[in-house]
C-alpha cells in the first residue's frame, strides 16, 4: 500500500515540570510516494520530534495538534492498537545506531522472520527465503550464513545495511531513515548513500531521510525542509534550497558547512547566538535574535509561510516571491 | 628548528594476556599491532591532522604519545629530550594537555566549572593564590561568561562543554595540545566556533596542535599538515593543501571522494570504494589496502610498500602512489569514473 503523507498544522509540546516545551510548531510537510523528502536542521530543530510524530513514537507527555494523514488516514487520531498495526507494517523506522534496533541475544535471521510477524500466509521457511533475498539486496555478500550472526558479529556498516533490510521486509509505504549515516565511516556513509539511491528505484513508497549533514541530504533527497528551533523555515525542491536558499537560516547553515570551502578559510563561518527557549517560543519570527536581516515585524509578528514557487516555501518577513 | 614532537618507529601492541585468558588457554595468543611503525614529527606551533576512519588507530596513537597507552616499541622525543619512562610522561605532560572525544563524559559530574578547570593546576602542583580568580580568567579566554564557575557539567550545552574542555586543555599553558575529535556531535554553526577558538588561542598562545578526526571538510582548514592512518599505520603525510589537491595514496584519495559533497547537482554515481576496513587482527598480506583498492595490482598483495618520502615534504606507503601525470593517477580516475557529474 502507498499514499501520500501530510502534516497540516502539527504541533507537538511536551508537558514537563517546568512548563511545556513547544517542540514542533505548525509544522505543513507533505510527501507522496516515491519521493525521497529530506529534514535537515541542528540539534534541537525538532527533526527528532516531527519524524517520532510521524512513527507515531511520541513519548506520553507529547500533546499533538493538528493533523498527520497517511493515506488519507489521520495518524493522531488512531488507537493505540490500529497505530500499532500501521508502524512496523506501513511505516518504517531506520535508526541512527542500528546496533541498539537489534536484540543482542538473537540471531540476525530470527529477528527478520520475527519482523513478518504478521505475514500469517508465510511459513518459517517462506520468510527465511524472503531475508536472504533482501540481505542480497541491501550488498550483504552470503546472506544464508550472515542469518546465523549475532547483530555483535556485524560491522557498524552491515548493521546499517540489515536494518534497512529489516524496514523493507514488511514492504512499507513510509519508509524513515533517521541519520542513517551519522554513526558510520565516511566510506561506508559513501556507499550506504548509494545503497539508498539504489533502492528507491523500484521501491514506491515515501523515504523521508534526517539529517544534520548537508552533504548526505545533497546527496539523497528530491524535496528539503529545512527546520530551526522547532518550525519549518524553508521547503522546496534540493536543487532550490541549496543553490537559491531563500530564509537567511537556511543561508547561514550551508554558508557553515565547510564542505563548501575549497580554499583554506582563515575563520570558519559560525551562526552567532543561540536556540531560543522553546518553553516560551518568541512571538515574532524564531529566527529573528540570530538574523542579520531583521528589521522591525520580525521581533513581535510571526513570518507568514511565503510562496516563492509551486514548491519553494520560506517563513520570513524579508523575501518576497 | 628541531621538532616539538617525534615520534619514530613507534608500535603498540594489544595482546590478549590477561590472568583468566591464560588460564583458560595456556598456548599463547598472538600479539597484534594496533600502531605499526609510525614515524611522525610536529613543528612548533605546527597545526597536524591525524586523518582516518574507526580503527584506524588515530585515538591510540594520540595516547600514547602522552603515555596513556604503553608503546611497545619505538621512541618518542618531546622538546628534544626521549620520553620514555612514566616521570617522562608525568614531565611532558605538564607541557601537553589533551582534549578527549566526549567533552561531558571526561568532566566530573559532581564537580563545579571552576573546580574543573583549575584542577590540572591543582595535579601539578602550579601554585595559585586564588583558585576562583584563576578559573574566571580560564573562562574569560574561552569566550564563556564568569558566573560559569558555579555551574555543573550537565547544565552545559555540547558547544559550552567543548570550550570548557579547551579552557581545561590550556590551563597548563602547553606547548602542544591533542585534540582527539574536537567537533564530534556538534552542530556546523557550533563546529565553527570552537575551531576557531582553538585557532586564535594558538596564534595567542602559540602551542602546536594535532587533531584527530574522521572530519575531513573540517580538517582541511584547520591543519597544516596532513598524516592518514588506516589500520595503524600511516599511508600518507603532507601539507594539507597538497594532499587535498593531488592525493598520492589511494586511501586518501578515497577518502576525499567519498566525502558527500553539499550540492544537488554534483552527486556522486559510484561509491569511492566497496568493502569496508578490515580489522588488525587480520591484517591483509602486502599492502593492507589492496582489498579495496581500485587499482591494485598482484604485487601489492604479495608485498608490503615501503614508506618512502615523495618530493620534499611529502611521504607515502604505496606501491603505485598518484602521482599528477602518472599512469596510477589515470588508472585511479578511470576506476572511480564517472564519480562525480559537474
Amino acid at each position: 500500500m502507498t499514499g501520500s503523507l501530510s502534516a497540516i498544522d502539527l504541533s507537538v509540546r511536551y508537558e514537563t515540570p517546568h512548563g511545556a516545551v513547544h517542540a514542533l510548531r505548525h509544522v505543513d510537510i507533505e510527501a507522496h510516494p516515491g519521493e525521497v523528502i529530506g529534514i535537515v536542521g541542528e540539534s534541537g530543530c525538532g527533526k527528532s520530534t516531527l519524524v517520532t510524530a510521524l512513527a507515531n513514537l511520541l513519548p506520553a507527555n507529547a500533546r499533538i495538534d493538528g493533523s498527520i494523514s497517511y493515506n488519507g488516514v489521520d495518524l493522531a487520531k488512531l488507537d493505540a492498537h490500529h497505530q500499532r498495526l500501521l508502524r512496523g507494517d506501513e511505516i518504517a523506522l531506520v535508526s541512527q545506531d542500528p546496533m541498539t534496533a537489534f536484540n543482542p541475544v538473537l540471531t540476525i535471521g530470527d529477528q527478520l522472520v520475527d519482523f513478518q510477524h504478521h505475514r500469517k500466509d508465510l511459513g518459517r521457511a517462506q520468510k527465511r527465503a524472503r531475508i536472504a533475498a533482501m540481505l542480497g539486496r541491501v550488498g550483504i555478500a552470503d546472506a544464508e550464513r550472515r542469518m546465523n550472526s549475532y547483530p555483535h558479529e556485524l560491522s557498524g556498516g552491515m548493521r546499517q545495511r540489515v536494518a534497512i533490510a529489516a524496514s523493507l521486509l514488511t514492504d512499507p509505504g513510509l519508509l524513515i531513515a533517521d541519520e542513517p549515516t551519522t554513526a558510520l565511516d565516511v566510506t561506508m556513509e559513501a556507499q550506504i548513500i548509494h545503497l539508498l539511491r539504489e533502492l528507491r528505484r523500484d521501491y514506491n513508497g515515501i523515504i523521508i531521510v534526517v539529517s544534520h549533514h548537508l552533504g548526505v541530504i545533497a546527496e539523497l533527497c528530491d524535496r528539503v525542509y529545512v527546520m530551526y528551533a522547532g518550525e519549518v523555515v524553508e521547503g522546496g525542491e534540493v536543487d532550490a534550497i541549496f543553490h537559491d536558499a531563500r530564509h537567511p537560516y537556511t543561508q547561514a547553515l550551508l554558508a557553515c558547512d565547510p564542505a563548501r570551502f575549497h580554499e583554506r578559510l582563515d575563520r570558519l563561518p559560525t551562526i552567532p547566538g543561540s536556540l531560543p527557549n522553546l518553553t516560551q517560543p518568541p512571538m515574532g519570527c524564531v529566527y529573528a535574535p540570530r538574523c542579520d536581516r531583521a528589521f522591525a515585524p520580525c521581533g513581535s509578528v510571526a513570518p507568514p509561510l511565503v510562496k516563492l514557487s509551486a514548491s519553494h516555501v520560506a517563513r520570513c518577513h524579508a523575501v518576497t516571491p | 628548528m628541531s621538532p616539538l614532537l617525534a615520534i619514530n618507529d613507534l608500535s603498540v601492541t594489544f595482546a590478549r594476556k590477561s590472568l583468566l585468558s591464560r588460564l583458560i588457554n595456556p598456548f599463547p595468543l598472538p600479539s597484534f599491532n594496533v600502531i605499526d611503525g609510525v614515524t611522525l614529527s610536529l613543528m612548533p606551533g605546527e597545526t597536524l591532522g591525524l586523518v582516518g576512519e574507526s580503527g584506524s588507530g588515530k585515538t591510540t596513537l594520540a595516547r600514547t604519545i602522552l603515555g596513556l597507552v604503553r608503546a611497545a616499541a619505538g621512541r618518542i622525543t618531546f622538546e628534544g629530550r626521549d620520553v620514555a619512562t612514566p616521570a617522562d610522561f608525568r614531565a611532558m605532560r605538564r607541557r601537553s594537555a589533551m582534549m578527549f572525544q566526549d567533552p561531558v563524559a571526561s568532566l566530573s559530574p559532581r564537580l563545579r566549572i571552576g573546580t574543573l578547570l583549575t584542577e590540572p593546576q591543582i595535579i601539578q602542583g602550579v601554585p595559585m593564590p586564588d583558585r576562583r580568580a584563576a578559573a574566571k580568567a580560564l573562562l574569560a579566554l574561552v569566550g564563556l561568561p564568569a558566573s560559569f564557575v558555579d555551574r555543573f557539567p550537565h547544565e552545559l550545552s555540547g558547544g559550552q562543554a567543548r570550550r570548557i574542555g579547551v579552557a581545561r586543555a590550556l590551563a597548563m599553558k602547553p606547548h602542544l595540545l591533542l585534540a582527539d575529535e574536537p567537533t564530534a556531535g556538534l552542530d556546523v554553526s557550533v563546529q565553527g566556533d570552537v575551531l576557531n577558538l582553538i585557532g586564535e588561542l594558538k596564534r595567542e598562545l602559540g602551542f602546536a596542535a594535532m587533531i584527530v578526526t574522521h572530519n575531513l571538510a573540517m580538517i582541511r582548514h584547520v591543519s597544516d599538515r596532513l598524516a592518514i592512518m588506516y589500520l595503524g599505520r600511516l599511508v600518507e603525510t603532507g601539507p594539507t593543501q597538497d594532499v587535498f589537491s593531488a592525493p598520492l595514496h589511494p586511501y586518501t584519495a578515497t577518502l576525499i571522494r567519498s566525502e558527500p559533497i553539499p550540492d544537488p547537482r554534483r552527486r556522486s554515481q559510484n561509491p569511492a570504494v566497496t568493502g569496508e576496513i578490515p580489522s588488525v587482527f587480520r591484517r591483509p598480506s602486502g599492502c593492507e589496502f589492496h582489498t579495496r583498492c581500485p587499482i591494485a595490482r598482484d604485487r601489492c598483495k604479495t608485498e608490503a610498500p615501503a614508506y618512502r618520502p615523495m618530493g620534499t615534504d611529502r611521504m607515502v606507503r604505496c606501491h603505485f602512489p598518484l602521482v599528477t601525470g602518472g599512469q596510477e593517477r589515470e588508472a585511479f580516475s578511470r576506476a572511480s569514473a564517472n564519480h562525480r557529474g559537474n
